[in-house]
C-alpha cells in the first residue's frame, strides 16, 4: 500500500456545508506546506465540485456527499461523489459557460475551474447513480517553488 | 458567510462585499442587492471584493446576472478589488463585457 495518509468526509447536500467541506480538505492539505494561492486552488475546486453535487447531482433532493482526500508522497487526491441523478453528457457538461441554470445565476465555469486549478481532472457519472469527480494536485516542496518561479 | 454594506453617494452605489462568495453565501447576498439597486435606482453602481477572502465561480455568477439586472434598471455596474486569485476565476468565463468593466474600475 502506497498511500500515506488520507480522510472521509460524508455530509448532507446542504449549501452551508460549502464552507466545512473546502476548509476541512484545506485543512487536511495543510500537512504538504502549501503556498496560500495552492491552499486557494484546493479549496476552489473542491468548493466547485461540492456544489455541483449539491446544484446537480441532488436538485430537488437531498443526499450524502462523500469525500475522500488521500496524500501519496507529495500530491493529493480528492474525490468527491454523489449518489444523485448523474450526468447524461460528462463531455459537454464539461464545456465551459455549459449551465443547466435558468436563472442565469450560475456561471457554468465550474469544471473549467477545477481543470485549471488543480493538475488532473477525472469525471465518472451514470445517469441515475451519481458522478464522481476525482482531482489530483501536487504542491511541490518550497525550495522546488523558489526555483521553478 | 458574506456580508453586503451599501453607501449611496451622488447617485453612486458602492456595494461592499467581504467574506466568503459561494453558491450558499450568493444566493442570500444576491436579493439584497438587486433590491437596493431597484430601489435607489443609481446612474453606476460600484461592486466592492476587496474584503472578499474567498470566491468560487459562483462569484462570478454574481456579477453577470448582477451585470444583466443593472443593464434593465438602466445602471452601469462596475467591479473593483478583485484578488489575482479571484481575476483567474474570472478570465475562465471568457466574457469580454466582464473585462471591460474591470479595465474601467479606475475610471471610479
Amino acid at each position: 500500500m502506497k498511500s500515506q495518509n488520507f480522510m472521509k468526509l460524508n455530509f448532507p447536500s446542504k449549501s452551508v456545508n460549502e464552507g466545512f467541506a473546502r476548509s476541512a480538505v484545506a485543512a487536511f492539505c495543510a500537512q504538504l506546506d502549501p503556498t496560500v494561492e495552492q491552499i486557494n486552488d484546493i479549496k476552489t475546486a473542491v468548493s466547485e465540485a461540492v456544489t455541483n453535487c449539491i446544484v446537480h447531482g441532488y436538485r430537488d433532493t437531498f443526499g450524502i456527499i462523500y469525500i475522500t482526500a488521500t496524500i501519496t508522497d507529495s500530491t493529493v487526491t480528492v474525490k468527491i461523489a454523489d449518489r444523485g441523478v448523474g450526468i447524461e453528457d460528462v463531455g459537454r457538461a464539461m464545456q465551459p459557460l455549459f449551465t443547466t441554470d435558468p436563472n442565469g445565476e450560475r456561471a457554468g465555469i465550474g469544471f473549467a475551474v477545477m481543470q485549471s486549478f488543480m493538475d488532473s481532472v477525472k469525471v465518472r457519472s451514470t445517469p441515475g447513480r451519481g458522478t464522481r469527480v476525482v482531482m489530483t494536485k501536487k504542491i511541490k516542496p518550497r525550495e522546488q517553488n523558489v526555483v521553478t518561479a | 458567510m458574506a456580508n453586503v454594506e451599501f453607501e449611496m453617494k451622488n447617485s453612486q452605489l458602492k456595494i461592499y462585499i467581504s467574506g466568503e462568495i459561494d453558491h450558499h453565501s450568493a444566493f442570500s447576498i444576491k436579493d439584497v442587492i438587486d433590491a437596493q439597486i431597484l430601489s435607489r435606482s443609481p446612474q453606476i453602481a460600484v461592486m466592492n471584493f476587496e474584503k472578499v477572502t474567498f470566491m468560487d465561480s459562483s462569484g462570478i455568477g454574481l456579477i453577470l446576472a448582477r451585470y444583466k439586472f443593472c443593464q434593465q434598471c438602466g445602471t452601469s455596474l462596475y467591479v473593483q478589488g478583485l484578488s489575482s486569485q479571484t481575476q483567474r476565476v474570472l478570465s475562465l468565463a471568457g466574457i469580454k463585457t466582464i473585462r471591460e468593466i474591470t479595465s474601467q474600475e479606475s475610471k471610479i
